[in-house]
């Protein structure tokens, strides 16, 4: 039984997640054809030229991009959990699932739909010049704006979900016993609730974060494609400009880079508190 | 359940004859595959690409085979028969290879047609809102104006990104001269503060909703637009414009060969070569057809410019090596 | 006071999920073609959604690759679970590291990754490509899912089960599947709907033959959106509706 299941298991991701992996790698250090993808070889030209400042650009961009799209979900996805978490057994499972439904339909569909009411002679602007909010059209399609709203609305369900499972678990007890030793709603808040839904916002964090490193539709789409990110970048190499070998070298640096960013987060979490991370 | 929906998707395909297209998108209408099907039984599988480098890509992951039929650009259909990726065409079965329009043919990227016949063709220039603009637009140079900031749409093709800023600094879109594309970029980037966006799919959807002014657009797209909204203008600028040629071709290892050319010969008939291009708002490269054409369409010049425009056009073709510099410039451009 | 603002918080951020939803549908009765604008209820759309046989046809592709592929991700992502909480094997810290890659590595290099492999055995890019990669990008989900409810099993019932004399066969058919049903079954729609929902990955593995509602609708929105793409994307919005609310009433009732 045991050979079957471990056989199993390993036979299939050896071949067709281990394999092909391994195989970028390899192929990051070839070099580039003219009129094949690669030729092989050995060059660490591909590694090199990552340092220029322009790919670097494009890194720091994404990052920023991935970083403030996470804190964004993380700042509106909170207190939707929170709040969530205090309706009744019914309620709860019934906005669970109005969470999830949206997930059904083409996150591409959706997207676009975006498009429709950020234009500048779209829903948005005509509801707010209705209402007297604004005297004149935004302008919000093809700015940055526009690419964090795309992004922002597309990944907040997966910082919504792990978060409400830590709230939900949350003792109230231990709210009632804080305002009880007379500590103010803000006090509780930071000092025992936050901390004890830290995991759910590690996760959370963590399901908006690698998605929003790699996605590049959304900036292209209703950013105006003016600005690469990373994940575009990627596919231009392979896809436009056939540079196979450098575009393997930029997804292992990016591999190697979140990688390197999980395993600070593990290993400052267990300096920090050790006896959690056995938990 | 299962075994029935397996057995109709691998059984299906043996029963009938079948040629797969893999074309532009929004480049060939529904009635003319219909058509075809219903008249030799063949079933038509088209799907649709982009950009002639995917089109590229594709082929060359698939080996040069998949497709039956594709329609790159000009200067790729030089590309892929210096590379082997073309299959020689039989004319003798293409009897409606007779109705071509001569100037057409012949051109350097396929000197005899060995490879390549012309399928649609058309030019990229300016597509301006009239009542949005201070004064008239002429030419190229006019998108660099400090007004436009923010209004521009820019192709997402580095080589007609290129054309405007290599021709309105007098230079061949053609260039392979490190010094004049190096001045193009810079110009181009220039332009970076007035481009609001870079499109190349669908830029009329962009123009219709107004969230542009001015920009580089292909014409079909520029005819379909300006006939929804009539305050666009379709102007062919004075550095002269980039004239491109779409071309069918059939990739090496293509499996089903004798339906390719069915294909092909069914899209040269002048009946359909007409429907083709009156749907799509290209030029059909069919005399036969644009005989046929209805005067709003044979006498448009946004469709058939004059010879004289035609004249200072100039064709994209293949650089070479140049591409890399180009490439790495576009980048460059793209990481503001 | 508290009670108005948790309402309206939380419909602001329904409102937020589901207008884009909502437009949708309505431009889905809209007579205008480019959608730009309003111009007057129609049903075309779904007239002619109806006749567009190579629509429905690609609908369908969508469903049976998604249903396989969630499937065979299911069968070994569960096996692989299993195997991971209940065994000591050779490589077996590799084996979580390699998944931890897996769930970690973005889409386009995963794409890219198995693009090469193909190329490189020389397979025909198709539907078998395409169904080995959904499978395998399915199973370190399931495997998340599952071993979330391994982790919660009572250990006393397999040690009973194997003191009673149980074989190891016995033990997983008997006691353990049937415990982990329900994270199976949560992780084999987790599969399906990624499957459903890819573009990234399948742009790179597909070929001419098997096209799939994803790339369609990709190629599609770039032009801006058909409305017949707006009328299907109704049609599935409501029957998924209908699926979750009724099993969820199935289920309800169950318990």
């Amino acid at each position: 039984m045991r050979k079957i299941l471990v056989g199993l298991s390993w036979g299939w991701l050896g071949i067709f997640a281990l394999l092909p992996l391994m195989m970028l790698f390899v192929v990051s250090f070839f070099h580039r054809g003219v009129s094949e993808f690669f030729v092989p070889g050995f060059t660490l030209e591909n590694y090199i030229r990552l340092f220029d400042p322009i790919y670097f650009t494009v890194f720091f961009k994404s990052l920023i991009l991935a970083v403030v799209t996470t804190i964004f979900c993380l700042l509106l996805g909170y207190p939707f959990a929170y709040f969530m978490a205090s309706y009744g057994k019914a309620a709860r499972s019934y906005l669970m699932i109005l969470v999830i439904i949206p997930f059904w339909t083409s996150s591409l569909i959706r997207t676009y739909a975006t498009m429709l009411i950020l234009r500048t002679n779209g829903l948005l602007n005509t509801i707010l010049l209705k209402l007297g909010i604004i005297s004149q059209p935004m302008e919000i399609l093809y700015t940055e704006w526009a690419v964090y709203i795309g992004m922002v609305y597309t990944l907040l369900p997966f910082m919504i979900l792990p978060l409400y499972s830590a709230v939900e678990k949350l003792d109230r007890q231990y709210l009632q016993a804080a305002s009880d030793l007379g500590a103010s709603p803000w006090q509780t808040f930071v000092k025992v609730t936050l901390p004890l839904t830290l995991p759910g916002i590690i996760a959370g964090s963590m399901l908006v974060f690698l998605p929003a490193m790699g996605l590049f539709y959304i900036p292209d789409i209703l950013g105006g494609a003016k600005s690469l990110v990373v994940g575009s970048f990627i596919k231009n190499q392979f896809l436009a400009a056939r540079n196979w070998p450098f575009g393997a070298a930029i997804s292992v640096f990016l591999c190697l880079l979140m990688g390197a960013g999980i395993w600070l987060y593990f290993w400052v979490k267990s300096r920090v508190s050790p006896e959690e991370t056995k938990a | 359940m299962i075994r029935i929906l397996l057995f109709i998707l691998f059984l299906a395909p043996t029963f009938s004859r079948i040629v797969y297209v893999y074309n532009w998108s929004e480049y060939i209408p529904r009635e003319a595959i219909e058509q075809f099907e219903k008249e030799t039984g063949i079933k038509v599988k088209l799907s649709t690409y982009d950009s002639n480098e995917i089109l590229y890509t594709k082929l060359k992951i698939l080996n040069s085979g998949g497709y039956d039929l594709v329609f790159p650009s000009t200067y790729f259909v030089e590309k892929m028969i210096s590379q082997n990726m073309l299959h020689p065409l039989e004319k003798e079965k293409l009897p409606n290879m007779a109705h071509l329009d001569s100037r057409l043919m012949g051109h350097a990227y396929d000197q005899d047609n060995r490879f390549s016949l012309p399928y649609l063709w058309g030019n990229s220039a300016i597509l301006y809102h009239k009542g949005s603009v201070a004064s008239e637009i002429v030419a190229f140079k006019d998108l660099w104006r400090p007004e436009f900031k923010n209004s521009v749409l820019m192709l997402d093709d580095m080589r007609e990104a290129f054309a405007v800023s290599l021709k309105s600094l007098g230079y061949s879109a053609n260039s392979t001269n490190p010094k004049e594309i190096k001045e193009a970029f810079l110009h181009l980037k220039d332009l970076m503060k007035n481009i609001r966006i870079f499109n190349s799919e669908s830029p009329r959807q962009i123009f219709l909703t107004r969230e542009v002014v001015l920009g580089l657009t292909f014409n079909g797209d520029a005819y379909k637009a300006s006939g929804v909204d009539a305050d666009l203008v379709y102007v062919y600028p004075e550095e002269g414009a980039t004239l491109w040629v779409d071309s069918v071709v059939i990739p090496r290892r293509a499996k089903n060969k004798d339906e390719a050319h069915e294909f092909l010969n069914f899209l040269m008939r002048p009946e359909i070569s007409k429907m083709i291009s009156d749907s799509v708002g290209y030029a059909s490269p069919n005399k036969a057809a644009q005989a046929m054409q209805n005067d709003s369409i044979r006498l448009n010049t946004t469709i058939y410019p004059t010879d004289s425009v035609i004249e200072k056009m100039e064709i994209l073709s293949d650089i070479g090596e140049a591409v890399f510099l180009y490439e790495r410039y576009w980048e460059e451009l793209k990481v503001q | 006071m508290m009670e108005w603002i948790r309402k309206a918080y939380l419909s602001f951020i329904l409102l937020f999920l589901y207008a884009p939803i909502l437009i949708l549908i309505a431009y889905s009765f809209n007579s205008g073609t480019y959608s730009t604008q309003w111009e007057g209820f129609t049903l075309d759309w779904y007239r002619s959604l109806a006749k567009s046989s190579d629509l429905l046809e690609i609908t369908f592709n969508s469903f049976l690759l998604a249903f396989l592929a969630a499937s065979g991700a299911t069968i070994i992502g569960t096996a692989a679970a299993i195997a991971l909480k209940r065994y000591q094997f050779l490589g077996k810290k590799a084996m979580q590291g390699l998944l931890f890659a897996l769930l970690m590595s973005p889409d386009v290099v995963m794409g890219i990754a198995l693009l090469v492999l193909f190329v490189a055995l020389k397979m025909d890019l198709g539907f078998f490509t395409l169904l080995l990669s959904h499978i395998t990008f399915g199973i370190p989900f399931v495997i998340v899912t599952v071993m979330g409810r391994i982790a919660s099993l009572d250990e006393n019932l397999t040690q009973a089960a194997s003191d009673l004399g149980a074989s190891e066969f016995q033990t997983l058919h008997k006691v353990i599947l049937p415990l982990l049903w329900p994270a199976v079954l949560s992780g084999w729609l987790l599969a399906f709907t990624l499957s459903m929902d890819d573009v990234i990955i399948s742009f790179f593995v597909s070929g001419p033959d098997f096209e799939i509602l994803p790339l369609r609708i990709y190629s599609m929105v770039r032009l801006g959106v058909k409305p017949e793409i707006n009328a299907l994307c109704t049609i599935l919005f409501i029957l998924t509706m209908a699926i979750v609310f009724t099993s969820r009433k199935l289920v309800g009732d169950e318990e």
